[in-house]
């Protein structure tokens, strides 16, 4: 696993983004172990002390839970999981949306254009 | 760490020389067995040739020697290998010692091995009695034998090789210092070291005259000597080399302890 | 001691030339620290400060709470941006060299580093393209256990490829509790890695931030915001 920056927004961000996308689609499953944070930043090339500050704000946004002596933790919250992918799906809609409106389609058209296109992965 | 310093010195140096020592003595043995077989003309122009190749050798070993301690004293302090040379953890002293001590040590071996060719090419019964015959008035004024005689007239040369060669380091350190070292300014610098110390062994051979007439007549006369006077003049002129050797050898650190600045 | 580098009010000039101007700067332990500059600006010129190739005009330099020293070389690691080895040897004979000469210099590592990266121990440096030598010389550095990495242009001469395995291997490879000082003026391939980056100019330091900081604050990558600043 090794992440690909985008140098123009602050990595700690990008990794946090990565994480956040990796728990949501299961990748780590709930209360699944992390790495430590030397082992992870070495398994996807990061610095170590960015990787740190990634996880402090995902511990932030409880996803992430530090049980003291064991290390970091996905959390047990299924909901919270849930809720985040909830959001994470929004988010991708809206942009989809305003770049459909931005070229000039319609609801009923950008709708017609899912069904169409659906089945595609 | 100086151990290991000169250690590793010391490998690359006498690795280098010791192609010339093997051919040096290589062709001596050489010249030596073609002298000896017959007088026929051939062998002696075998002989001469070998006899050429093998001086050839034994004094670039010499000159290389000298040489090349300078060339890669500035290489490995200010050229690309100083990068390495002053980030290892060693004290700045060992760093000179190293190169001093090799330069002792590598002077001695090729002095011995020229000596050693010198004697393969030529010693013979005949040729010892012929020199001494030559300089048995010498020899007997001052009551030595022939080997004493020329251990310390070898010995007298080696210390002023010494010093030349470290004259070469200080015009180094110096040249560097001063010019950004420019090798012009290194050789200059070099030269005139080596002046200041050739005056100073004349002064301290002038002190003990002031305090000693007989001994100023070494500067005043042409006449014949007493035999202490001269006896004492010599043990007085191998201290004063040692001394200055040791003086250049201080000086030399002293300036290498300033650090330096490399390109 | 959490500082493991600081510069006093250091000044350099050769002759009437200043070439470093008050420099102060304090670098803590377990960061990644980029310096960057154009060529000439006087990078390398702090960098051999750093590393006792220069003496100081006035100021202090201080490794771990002292001046350079025996004791300073021995938890520097500095790689220079010159090929700085006798050509004469064989890489695995600088390998034993550097494992006389430093306590913390790990040899497996050495050979392990130098089989990934395909080169071969019993070749003499001299035989060896500059790029060999120089990755030859990144191996050597990064073998050893140091508390302060000094990288002086790691990227020069070497293809894209390369330079990321590069950075890899600084990553996994530097102490914990270890810094690492990176100059460079390739700013978009490194700047990854980068805890903090510190701009510097005319002998001068312009700007010492938190990479990301400067990021959020500024907008965009940090090579950009070197461009902009400096126009170039």
């Amino acid at each position: 696993m090794k992440f690909d920056f985008n140098n123009n927004i602050p990595i700690y961000i990008q990794i946090v983004e990565q994480i956040k996308t990796d728990i949501v689609a299961g990748k780590f499953k709930p209360g699944e172990r992390l790495p430590s944070v030397r082992d992870f930043a070495n398994e996807t090339k990061v610095n170590p002390n960015t990787m740190q500050k990634a996880l402090v704000e995902l511990e932030e946004s409880g996803l992430v839970f530090t049980e003291r002596t064991n290390g970091k933790f996905i959390t047990h919250d299924t909901s919270l999981i849930n809720f985040y992918k909830q959001k994470y799906a929004e988010e991708l809609t809206l942009t989809y949306l305003k770049r459909m409106y931005d070229i000039g389609y319609s609801l009923g058209e950008i709708s017609k254009q899912i069904e169409q296109l659906g089945g595609n992965k | 760490m100086l151990g290991r310093l000169l250690k590793y010195d010391l490998k690359q140096f006498l690795k280098f020389l010791s192609v010339f020592y093997i051919l040096g003595l290589f062709f001596a043995v050489l010249t030596r067995l073609f002298l000896n077989i017959d007088n026929s003309l051939f062998m002696k122009i075998v002989g001469e040739i070998c006899r050429g190749a093998a001086f050839s050798m034994l004094f670039s070993a010499f000159a290389n020697n000298i040489l090349r301690l300078w060339v890669k004293f500035r290489q490995s302090v200010y050229g690309d290998e100083s990068y390495l040379t002053h980030t290892l953890p060693v004290k700045k002293h060992c760093i000179y010692s190293s190169k001093m001590l090799t330069a002792v040590i590598t002077a001695f071996v090729s002095l011995i091995v020229l000596i050693l060719g010198l004697f393969v090419i030529y010693y013979s019964k005949e040729n010892a009695d012929a020199l001494k015959a030559m300089i048995s008035p010498i020899l007997n004024t001052f009551n030595i034998s022939l080997l004493t005689g020329l251990v310390l007239v070898v010995f007298v040369l080696y210390l002023e090789f010494i010093n030349i060669l470290q004259c070469g380091f200080t015009g180094i350190i110096l040249g560097h210092r001063f010019n950004n070292g420019k090798l012009g300014m290194s050789v200059l610098f070099g030269f005139i070291i080596y002046m200041l110390s050739q005056i100073t062994i004349v002064i301290l051979m002038f002190i003990p005259a002031i305090f000693n007439s007989d001994f100023m007549n070494i500067f005043v006369t042409t006449k014949a000597m007493n035999l202490e006077v001269i006896k004492f003049a010599v043990v007085y002129s191998i201290i004063s080399y040692i001394v200055i050797n040791i003086v250049g050898f201080l000086i030399n650190i002293k300036l290498f302890n300033k650090g330096v600045n490399v390109d | 001691m959490n500082t493991i580098l600081e510069l006093k009010n250091l000044n350099k000039s050769f002759g009437a030339k200043k070439v470093l101007e008050n420099i102060n700067l304090t670098i803590p332990r377990g960061k990644i620290v980029g310096l960057l500059g154009k060529n000439g600006t006087g990078k390398s010129t702090l960098i051999k400060l750093i590393n006792d190739l220069l003496t100081p005009t006035s100021g202090e330099v201080l490794i771990n709470g002292k001046s350079p020293s025996v004791e300073s070389k021995k938890i520097i690691a500095y790689l220079p941006e010159r090929t700085y080895l006798d050509k004469s040897m064989k890489v695995a004979q600088v390998i034993k060299y550097f494992a006389e000469f430093y306590d913390n210099f790990d040899s497996q590592k050495a050979y392990k580093l130098l089989e990934e990266l395909g080169l071969d121990v019993n070749q003499k440096l001299a035989k060896m393209s500059k790029g060999m030598q120089e990755k030859v010389q990144l191996v050597l550095v990064m073998s050893r256990k140091a508390d302060l990495y000094i990288l002086d242009e790691p990227l020069g001469g070497v293809d894209p490829a390369t330079r990321e395995y590069i950075l890899d291997t600084i990553l996994s490879n530097f102490n914990e509790g270890a810094s690492v000082i990176i100059s460079t003026h390739l700013i978009n391939d490194i700047e990854r890695i980068l805890d903090d980056v510190i701009f510097i100019n005319d002998g001068k330091i312009i700007l010492h931030s938190e990479c990301d900081k400067l990021r959020t604050e500024q907008g965009g990558s940090v090579d950009e915001i070197f461009r902009r600043m400096f126009r170039c």
